[in-house]
């Protein structure tokens, strides 16, 4: 029993320290180190960029840059209408919005392709039996700009949310047109929204690689020379070619973090008259943000469901329903580790633990930079040196790049409870623990669920990781991959596609519908119409 | 002269009525306070009038003209927000001078405007801070210059001095009437404090519950009030329930009370300022009960004092020797009591909310 008290007193002393080692350990050992492991390559000999390589590179930039310009020119009005208009059903607006994040890219991939590449596409409404683009840079930018147009839509309208109304209230009456009131006052305060989503954007489209696969033909992209590199067991080129990615990523993400604080729009130049005339071609604005919404995002994402569905066979092959099933264990595995971690996590993050939350703030980001392929590429060399089993590698795999998927929103929501909650709860009494439990989870728990929802749906969804990774077991995006790119395409994987189509759109429906009921309690102003 | 006039002006959020069928008008050179409890639809009002809501009917003019189509930024109004809407990315003076660009106006008048606005504000040597370095009182300031600086004759202020301190408050309502006065503006100042808008304002409009109450001077809405309501909010009132007995006088347990003004009803309120109350015994309107409770502001106290279970409030500075469980009579003056009817409502009348 002496002892017993021992340890007792040791645990109330430490145990806390203790947790936050452990999960600190974890989150270096499992999730951080294993991503950059491929950095170690970079000094071995035989690094040589030939053409081919600084080719695939170029042609990567190019089609990042023009889909993160083509992302932010209608994500900003986009943003702008669904934050600051009154529109119908505009929890299903948003929903549909933000649908092609949690699809599985090569689910997205293939219902892009038969809308604008196949025969019974796009043109087949005209009567004409051919494809509008071939396979190609012109497929690959279409199919980005589908994914990675919520990411800059939602960092946009996040960031326009923040903003007190008041502000622009106050402009307008001092006498700017709103398009004044947006230029000077709007968008110098949601710059930094725009730009981390202009920054998620930019390194998506970089570092996609199952999808751009299926859509590429012959051009190829970094992400996709990587594969071919680790196809061939050239892994010193493989892993040049990753390193370049990564390090051009994380330099974009230091950069652009300058930029935020630098850059400022000049108010002293108004131009109220051109500026006021510009209010009425308002009008043209939305029109044509919503044709853009319509007929690049959201048909050719539906396509695959408008396409097959008078072609469905409810016969899973036994080959695809084992891939679902591993791809579903995987992610549940994956998740249910990843969330024990992000709790602690979260906090350290939320609340500055050991003056190290930014830091690792910064090493979460890290990990969402690193382009897929690169990644899977570095986690497989990494873990292989420890002879464990495949599972548990793809395990490991997905532990690492959905983890940040979880932390973040867990992270956002820990910060966003008022400390004093906390504090009165303690001297009301509770233990920390339970100060966690009876304040800080409930407040938090839409945060926690949108983090399962959308690190589950990461893991379920991921092609380039791993396809990097794995050997003989597939996971279901991987399959597709494979059995798209063999032109084996038939009516079971179409269904396939279908079904997991659905499954991601009652997510994300679960998803919205918990944030709402988040916000209700939250924020009880709601935004008015304006004149 | 720049008026302000509204027709039965009506804002409905969702299925809320916010403001409901509201029509007034101020004269050019008036400083109007517009009073009520929060949630009252005070800034809903005043939002409608510089142009930020759209009306759900009604009619407003500035100057004579309807300016319901007119968008805010051509309206040529000053508002001044309830906790300032500062530009948080620019400095002092890119605030101020945010207004006049926006109008047109040349580099060098910019600058002269600036500079003269800053200086009546006293801000002149902290033009180059961002707001957030700024204190309080400071931001209040800063927020009234940008204000200022549009040159607009017709001011709305949105609770200028809520988030100050009680000192620095007082000090800066003597400097806004003092400044709209010597710059001849129309002002509607929004407050949910009855002193503050006593001390400021020539007129009060009281409202509730997105009607108005009663539009009147300062010394009739405290002297003539026209509901229990107001008697209540602006200032303190008791009330009492009462039966007719004559055309002059009414009963209250037993005694009888002699009023200046014609009873019409059976059942009514009467009213009475605290501090009309006397510690006498005279002819009449005598009522004795005991000393419950006694709180002390300095140059008075006020007692409040137990009859047949009715708590009525006395402030007097003559309170010798006074203590809790005294027994005491007090004295009603007839014509400074107040006659209201329907005793019924009395309860839902005087709530705030």
């Amino acid at each position: 029993m002496i002892s017993m008290g021992w340890l007792d007193n040791f645990l109330k002393k430490y145990g806390s320290l203790i947790m936050y080692l452990s999960v600190i350990l974890f989150f270096m050992l499992i999730v951080f180190i294993p991503p950059i492991y491929v950095l170690s390559y970079a000094f071995e000999e035989g690094f040589v960029l030939d053409s081919v390589a600084k080719t695939s590179i170029i042609l990567s930039f190019e089609i990042a840059i023009i889909v993160t310009l083509v992302c932010v020119i209608f994500g900003l009005p986009t943003a702008w209408i669904l934050a600051r208009k009154r529109i119908p059903y505009r929890l299903w607006v948003d929903t549909l919005i933000d649908l092609p994040l949690v699809v599985p890219t090569a689910v997205l991939g293939i219902s892009i392709w038969l809308f604008w590449g196949s025969d019974y596409g796009l043109l087949n409404l005209f009567g004409i039996t051919t494809g509008l683009f071939s396979k190609g840079p012109m497929l690959i930018i279409l199919l980005h700009i589908v994914f990675t147009f919520p990411y800059v839509v939602r960092s946009i309208e996040a960031a326009i949310y923040q903003i007190d109304m008041a502000h622009e209230e106050a402009a307008r009456v001092l006498g700017a047109p709103s398009f004044t009131v947006f230029r000077t006052i709007s968008l110098p305060l949601f710059k930094s929204g725009l730009i981390s989503g202009a920054i998620l954007a930019f390194t998506r489209s970089l570092s996609e690689t199952g999808a751009t696969m299926m859509v590429a033909g012959l051009s190829q992209t970094a992400p996709i020379l990587v594969v071919t590199y680790k196809k061939a067991n050239d892994i010193t080129s493989a892993a040049a070619v990753s390193i370049i990615l990564i390090i051009t990523a994380v330099i974009l993400l230091l950069i652009t973090k300058l930029l935020t604080i630098r850059v400022s729009i000049p108010i002293k130049r108004a131009y109220p008259i051109l500026e006021r005339k510009l209010v009425k071609y308002n009008i043209y604005r939305d029109t044509l943000t919503i044709v853009f919404i319509a007929l690049i995002i959201l048909i050719p994402t539906f396509f695959i469901v408008i396409s097959g569905i008078n072609k469905l066979d409810f016969n899973i092959g036994s080959v695809l329903l084992k891939s679902i099933l591993i791809s579903f264990l995987i992610a549940f595995f994956a998740t249910v580790i990843n969330l024990i971690f992000a709790l602690p996590m979260g906090n350290i993050i939320a609340r500055d633990k050991f003056h190290t939350g930014p830091i690792f703030d910064m090493l979460n980001d890290i990990i969402l930079l690193v382009p897929t392929s690169a990644l899977g590429l570095s986690l497989g060399l990494f873990w292989k040196n420890f002879a464990l089993n495949e599972f548990l590698i793809l395990i490991l795999t997905h532990i690492s790049f959905s983890f940040p998927y979880i932390v973040k929103p867990i992270a956002a929501s820990i910060s966003g409870v008022d400390q004093n909650l906390i504090e009165a709860a303690r001297s009301l009494g509770a233990t920390p623990l339970r100060a966690f439990r009876t304040v800080t989870y409930p407040l938090i728990k839409p945060a926690i669920i949108a983090g399962i929802i959308m690190g589950f749906m990461r893991s379920l969804s991921e092609t380039g990781a791993t396809l990097a990774v794995s050997e003989k077991i597939k996971t279901i995006p991987v399959l597709l991959v494979e059995i798209f790119n063999k032109n084996q395409f038939d009516e079971k994987a179409i269904f396939t596609c279908i079904l997991l189509f659905l499954l991601s759109f009652i997510f994300i429906l679960i998803l919205k519908k918990t944030e709402e009921r988040g916000n209700a309690r939250h924020r009880s102003s709601k935004p008015d119409q304006s004149l | 002269m720049p008026d302000i006039e509204v027709v039965n002006l009506t804002k409905v959020f969702d299925s809320v009525v916010a403001v409901d069928n509201v029509s007034f008008k101020i004269s050019g050179r008036e400083y109007v306070a517009l009073l009520g409890p929060s949630g009252c639809g005070k800034t809903t009002l005043l939002k409608m009038i510089a142009g930020h809501y759209a009306p759900t009917s009604g009619q407003i003019f500035i100057d004579k003209k309807p300016v319901n189509e007119i968008p805010p930024e051509d309206r040529n109004i000053g508002f001044f927000f309830q906790n300032y809407a500062l530009f948080p990315h620019l400095t002092v003076e890119e605030n101020v001078s945010y207004g006049p660009i926006m109008r047109g106006i040349g580099t060098n008048n910019v600058e002269k405007i600036v500079d003269d606005v800053l200086k009546t504000v006293k801000l002149s040597q902290w033009k180059d801070y961002l707001p957030r370095y700024l204190s309080g009182g400071m931001q209040q300031r800063v927020a009234l210059a940008r204000t200022l600086a549009l040159g607009s004759k017709i001011i709305l202020l949105d609770e200028p001095l809520n988030a100050l301190d009680a000192k620095i408050g007082a000090m800066l309502r003597y400097e806004l009437v003092k400044i709209s006065k010597k710059m001849g503006l129309t002002v509607i100042h929004v407050t949910p404090d009855q002193e503050e808008a006593m001390e400021v304002a020539d007129k009060i409009i009281v409202m509730k519950k997105g009607r108005i109450v009663q539009f009147d001077t300062d010394y009739n809405i405290y002297n003539h009030p026209s509901t229990p309501f107001v008697a209540h909010f602006i200032g303190e009132s008791n009330f009492i329930i009462a039966k007719r007995v004559s055309n002059f006088s009414a009963k209250f347990n037993n005694t009888i009370i002699n009023i200046d003004r014609e009873i019409k009803t059976e059942n009514i309120v009467l009213a009475i300022r605290p501090e009309k109350i006397l510690f006498e015994k005279k002819k009449q309107n005598n009522l004795e009960g005991v000393i419950e409770n006694i709180n002390f502001f300095g140059e008075t106290k006020r007692f409040e004092i137990n009859v047949h279970n009715t708590i009525i409030s006395v402030r007097t500075s003559k309170y010798s020797g006074l203590k809790v469980g005294d027994r005491v009579f007090i004295h009603l003056p007839p014509e400074h009591i107040m006659i209201f009817e329907n005793p019924e409502k009395l309860y839902d009348e005087l709530k705030i909310e």
